[in-house]
C-alpha cells in the first residue's frame, strides 16, 4: 500500500474507532484520544478516576473495536504474582502420565485491564509491571512471549487509600500516560443513563485488528520532527528538574523531583501519533503541549509549596509550559 | 523548494532590504548629525566631503550589519509564516527536511505546499515598517538640527558679548583703532615720574626716562593697536638693553661658572631674587616695599652659597682621603686652585676694576691668598677662622653690589608691568624677560616677563583676577602723613580732594570722568573685600 493510502487509512481508522467507541462510551473524548494514542505508540496507561465512570466499559469496548483479546484482572491484596502471570500445574495426560503444564494467567491477552492496581501487594505489582515492560512472562525458566499489540490499562481509585499499596515512582514511570477520568457532565450523565437503560452490554463492533494497529505504529515512527520542536520537548522535561541548570523558576519553587528521560521519549513518540491522528504530517508545538499533561503528571512530584499555594500537578505543568519559549 | 515559498521568501527579502536601507540611512544621518554637531560646536569644522564619507560609511555599516541579522533564510521565513498563519510548524518541517526522502516526509512536503497555495496573497504584509520609518525621521530631524542649531548658536554668541572682557580682541577685529587717551597719558606720565624718583643709577635712570618720554611722544601718532604694540615693545626692548648693559653680574657669573657653578648660580639667583617672592610688581608702592627687602633676600641666597663653599674649602692641612678616588686631598690642594680660578675669572669677566663686584671679589681673593700663605705655619683652626672672616667680609660687599643690579631689574620689571596694564598688552606680546633668572620651580612671574600672566588689568589697586578688581587694605605711602597707610582708610579723603579740584575747575572734564571711574572701581573693590571678610 502506498504511504499516502496508509496515512489516509490511518485517519479513517481512527475516526472509525472513535465512532464505534462512542456507541458504548458517552463523552470522555480526550480520554479516548489519549488511550488510542498510547495503544498505537506502544505504551501503557494508568487511569485514575472515581468508581463508576466507565473505565472498565471503555477498555472492554476498546478491545471489541480493535479486535483484541481482552482480560480483566481485579487486583486485591491477596492476589499473587502467579495469579497474574500463570503457573505450572500438574496434569494427567491420556496415557495417565503426570506432566507439568503451564496454565496461562490473565495477563496473556492483547488488552489487559488491571483494575485497582494499587490494591495489590508490591510483589504482585512488580510482576505485573515487569510483564508490561518486557512483554513476556518467565515461569520456571520458561519464557512465554505475549502477543502484540500488548496494552495494559491500569486503574486506581483516588478515594480509597486505606489498605492500598501506592505504586512507587519508578514503577509509575513505566506508564506512558496517566489519565484522569473526571465525573461526567450532567448532559453526559443523561446520555449514560439513557444508553444503559437499553442494555449494559457493549455494542461496539470490530473495525480494525491488531495487525492494523502495528502498521499504524510503524507508520507513525516516520513522522518528521524539526529540531526546534524536539528541543522544546526535551527542554520541557529538563526544566522539571529543580537541581539542573535548565530548571525553570516554577520547578525550583514547586517541584520536588522531575521526570525521567522516558518522559521525553513518550512525548515525541506520542506526538507523532497524535499528529497523524489529526491529519498532520509533522509534529508541532501544540502536540507537545497537549501531551505534556498525561506524560508528566505522574512523573513529577510537587512539593509542599505547591500544596500551600493550592496548585495541582496540572497547574504546575501549565506553568512549566508557559515558561518554555518557542525556538 | 516550493514555488510559492520562493515567492514568499523573495518578498521577505525585499522587506528586509527596505528595512535595512532605512536603518542604513538612519545610521548615516544619525552619525553624521552627531559628528557635525560636536565638531561645529567645538569650532573644529572639517571639509564637507568628510561628512559625506562618514555618512556613507555609517549608512553602509548600519545597513550591512542589520542585513546580516535580518536577511531572510528559508527557516526564518518558514517560522514567520507558521506563526502568522498558525500552520503548526508545517513550513518549518518542510524546510528542515527539504533535502531528505521518505514517504511521510514527501507527504508532509506536499501537504505544506498545498497549505501554502491556499494562503491568500493579500495576507502577506510588511511588518513594523512604520517603526523603521520613525527612526529615519528622528535621525533626519537630528541631522537638520545639527546643521541649523550650531549656526544659531554662533550668531547668538556673537550678539551677546556681555561676558567678554572689553580688552579682548574679537576675532573679526584683528587690528582695532587705538586712541592715546588722557588716561593712558596720565598713567605713562606717572610711570616716568616713578622711574625718575627711583633709586636707579643716575645714567641708567636718565636713559630709561628718556626712552619713556620718547614713547610718550611716539604714541601720539599711533592710530591702531598693532602699531601701538610695536611701539611699546620697541621701547621695552630698549629699556631691557639699557638695564642689561648697566648690569655686569652676567659677565661675572659666566666667568665664575667655569670653576664654580654654585657661586655662579648664587649670583644669578641673587639678582633674580624677586622671582622667588610673591610680591606683585605692578605698582610703585610694592616696588618700594620690595626694595627694602632686597638686601635680606640676597643675604639668604649668599649665606646658602657661603655655607657650601666653606664646607668645600675647609679641608685639613694634612689632608683627607677622597671617598671616590682614594687620593689624599689637602687644604692647599683645594684653596690654591680656587684662588687662581677666581683671579682668572675676574680677568675674564672684563669687569672694570672700579666696579663694586670687582672690588669685593678682589679683596676676597687677596684674603684667600693670605690664608694660603699661612698653610703649614698655623693650625687648621686658625686658617678656618680666617676663611670664615674672609667670607664674612665678602658678604656685605657682594650683597651691596648684587642689590644694585637686582633693583635695576625690579624697576625694569615694574616698567614692563605698568606698560602692559596701561596699554592692555599681553605677556606673549612682549619679548622674553630674563628667563635665565627664573628658577625652575618659579610660580611667581607677576609681570609680562612671567609666562603665566596675561593680565592686562589696568588698576594697580590690588590683587585681581581678570575681570574683578578687589579692594585691598594694602599699604600706600601718604605724602601728607609721610607714612604708609591702608588706602581703604584714606580713600574717602582722596576722593574728596579730587572732587574739590574738579569743582574748582582745576581738572579737565575728560580727566575728571576718568578719575571718577577710577574711584568707582576702587570703591567696588573695597566692598568686595568687605564681603570676603
Amino acid at each position: 500500500m502506498e504511504s499516502s493510502e496508509k496515512v489516509i487509512q490511518f485517519s479513517k481508522s481512527i475516526a472509525t474507532i472513535k465512532q464505534e467507541l462512542s456507541k458504548d462510551v458517552v463523552g470522555q473524548e480526550d480520554i479516548i484520544d489519549n488511550i488510542i494514542t498510547a495503544i498505537i505508540a506502544g505504551g501503557n496507561v494508568l487511569l485514575e478516576g472515581v468508581p463508576g465512570v466507565g473505565k472498565t466499559r471503555l477498555v472492554r469496548s476498546l478491545g471489541k473495536t480493535l479486535s483484541l483479546s481482552f482480560s480483566r484482572i481485579q487486583f486485591t491484596p491477596d492476589l499473587m504474582p502467579s495469579d497474574v502471570t500463570g503457573t505450572n500445574v500438574i496434569e494427567k495426560d491420556d496415557k495417565g502420565k503426570m506432566n507439568t503444564v503451564f496454565q496461562r494467567g490473565p495477563i496473556f491477552a492483547n488488552l489487559v485491564l488491571a483494575d485497582e492496581i494499587n490494591r495489590a501487594t508490591p510483589k504482585t505489582q512488580s510482576a505485573m509491571l515487569e510483564v508490561m515492560q518486557e512483554h513476556k512472562v518467565t515461569v520456571a525458566k520458561q519464557t512465554y512471549k505475549l502477543d502484540e499489540p500488548f496494552f495494559v490499562l491500569a486503574t486506581q481509585n483516588p478515594i480509597e487509600q486505606d489498605g492500598t499499596y501506592p505504586l512507587p515512582e519508578a514503577q509509575m514511570d513505566r506508564f506512558m500516560f496517566k489519565l484522569i477520568v473526571k465525573f461526567p457532565t450532567v448532559e453526559e450523565l443523561k446520555g449514560i443513563v439513557n444508553m444503559t437503560q437499553i442494555t449494559m452490554d457493549e455494542t461496539a463492533t470490530a473495525v480494525v485488528d491488531g495487525k492494523t494497529i502495528l502498521e499504524m505504529r510503524e507508520l507513525s515512527k516516520n513522522v518528521p520532527v524539526i529540531d526546534e520542536v524536539l528541543s522544546f520537548a526535551t527542554n520541557l522535561v529538563a526544566s522539571t528538574h529543580p537541581e539542573l541548570d535548565k530548571a525553570s523558576p516554577t520547578a525550583q519553587k514547586y517541584i520536588k523531583y522531575g521526570a525521567s528521560p522516558r518522559a521525553a521519549q513518550a512525548l515525541i513518540t506520542c506526538a507523532k501519533v497524535r499528529a497523524l491522528m489529526n491529519g498532520n504530517y509533522n509534529v508541532s508545538y501544540d502536540d507537545i503541549k497537549a501531551l505534556a499533561y498525561p506524560v508528566l503528571r505522574h512523573r513529577i512530584k510537587i512539593n509542599y509549596n505547591a500544596v500551600n499555594d493550592k496548585l495541582s500537578v496540572d497547574d504546575v505543568i501549565k506553568l512549566l509550559i508557559s515558561e518554555q519559549k518557542h525556538n | 523548494m516550493d514555488e510559492k515559498f520562493k515567492k514568499i521568501k523573495t518578498k521577505c527579502l525585499i522587506e528586509a532590504l527596505i528595512k535595512c536601507a532605512v536603518i542604513g540611512i538612519s545610521s548615516g544621518l544619525f552619525v553624521t548629525g552627531i559628528i557635525l554637531l560636536s565638531l561645529v560646536l567645538t569650532n573644529n569644522p572639517i571639509h564637507w566631503a568628510f561628512y559625506i564619507l562618514i555618512g556613507l560609511g555609517s549608512a553602509l555599516a548600519g545597513g550591512g550589519v542589520s542585513f546580516l541579522f535580518m536577511r531572510p533564510s528559508d527557516m526564518r521565513v518558514a517560522k514567520k509564516y507558521d506563526t502568522e498563519f498558525c500552520l503548526n510548524e508545517k513550513l518549518q518541517t518542510m524546510v528542515a527536511f527539504s533535502g531528505q526522502e521518505g514517504e511521510i516526509i514527501s507527504l508532509q512536503r506536499q501537504n505544506a505546499a498545498e497549505t501554502l497555495a491556499a494562503l491568500p496573497a493579500r495576507k502577506v504584509r510588511f511588518s513594523q515598517i512604520w517603526q523603521y520609518c520613525l527612526c529615519a525621521v528622528l535621525a533626519l530631524a537630528l541631522f537638520f538640527s545639527a546643521v541649523f542649531i550650531p549656526v544659531s548658536a554662533q550668531e547668538g554668541g556673537n550678539q551677546g558679548g556681555g561676558d567678554e572682557p572689553p580688552e579682548q580682541q574679537k576675532p573679526e577685529e584683528e587690528n582695532p583703532v587705538f586712541e592715546y587717551d588722557l588716561f593712558m597719558q596720565s598713567a605713562l606720565t606717572e610711570l616716568i615720574l616713578n622711574v625718575r624718583e627711583s633709586s636707579l643709577e643716575q645714567n641708567l635712570r636718565n636713559a630709561v626716562v628718556e626712552e619713556l618720554e620718547n614713547l610718550d611722544v611716539n604714541l601720539n601718532s599711533v592710530d591702531n593697536r598693532k602699531k601701538m604694540v610695536e611701539t611699546v615693545v620697541a621701547s621695552v626692548e630698549v629699556i631691557d638693553a639699557l638695564v642689561d648693559e648697566a648690569n655686569s653680574f652676567r659677565k661675572l657669573s659666566d666667568a665664575i661658572a667655569g670653576f664654580d657653578e654654585i657661586f655662579a648660580t648664587a649670583i644669578r639667583e641673587s639678582v633674580g631674587v624677586y622671582n622667588s617672592s610673591s610680591t606683585p610688581l605692578n605698582d610703585i608702592v610694592r616696588v618700594r616695599a620690595f626694595e627694602l627687602k632686597i638686601g635680606d633676600l640676597i643675604e639668604i641666597v649668599l649665606e646658602e652659597f657661603f655655607t657650601k663653599a666653606k664646607t668645600a674649602l675647609k679641608i685639613p692641612q694634612e689632608g683627607i682621603e677622597n671617598e671616590d678616588t682614594g687620593e689624599i686631598v689637602k687644604f692647599a690642594d683645594v684653596l690654591n686652585p680656587y684662588i687662581l680660578n677666581l683671579g682668572l675669572a675676574l680677568e675674564l669677566s672684563e669687569l672694570d676694576e672700579s666696579e663694586d663686584f670687582y672690588i669685593a671679589l678682589d679683596k676676597f681673593n687677596s684674603a684667600l691668598t693670605v690664608i694660603s700663605g699661612k698653610i703649614g705655619k698655623y693650625s687648621d683652626k686658625t686658617l678656618f677662622k680666617d676663611l670664615d672672616d674672609a667670607f664674612s667680609a665678602l658678604g656685605p660687599e657682594l650683597n651691596s653690589a648684587l642689590s644694585v643690579e637686582c633693583y635695576s631689574y625690579v624697576i625694569n620689571l615694574f616698567i614692563r608691568n605698568r606698560l602692559a596694564d596701561i596699554f592692555s598688552i599681553k605677556a606673549n606680546e612682549f619679548p622674553e624677560f630674563n628667563e635665565d633668572l627664573v628658577p625652575d620651580d618659579n610660580n611667581g612671574g607677576d609681570g609680562p616677563g612671567g609666562e603665566d600672566n596675561d593680565d592686562p588689568s589696568g588698576s594697580g589697586g590690588g590683587n585681581g583676577d581678570y575681570d574683578f578688581i578687589y579692594g585691598s587694605d594694602d599699604v600706600i605711602y601718604d605724602p601728607d602723613r609721610a607714612d604708609y597707610v591702608k588706602f581703604g582708610e584714606v580713600l574717602d579723603e582722596y576722593y574728596a580732594k579730587m572732587q574739590n579740584k574738579v569743582i574748582a575747575g582745576e581738572v579737565p572734564t575728560d580727566l575728571a570722568k576718568i578719575m571718577e571711574m577710577y574711584f568707582e572701581i576702587l570703591y567696588n573693590g573695597i566692598k568686595n573685600d568687605e564681603v570676603e571678610q
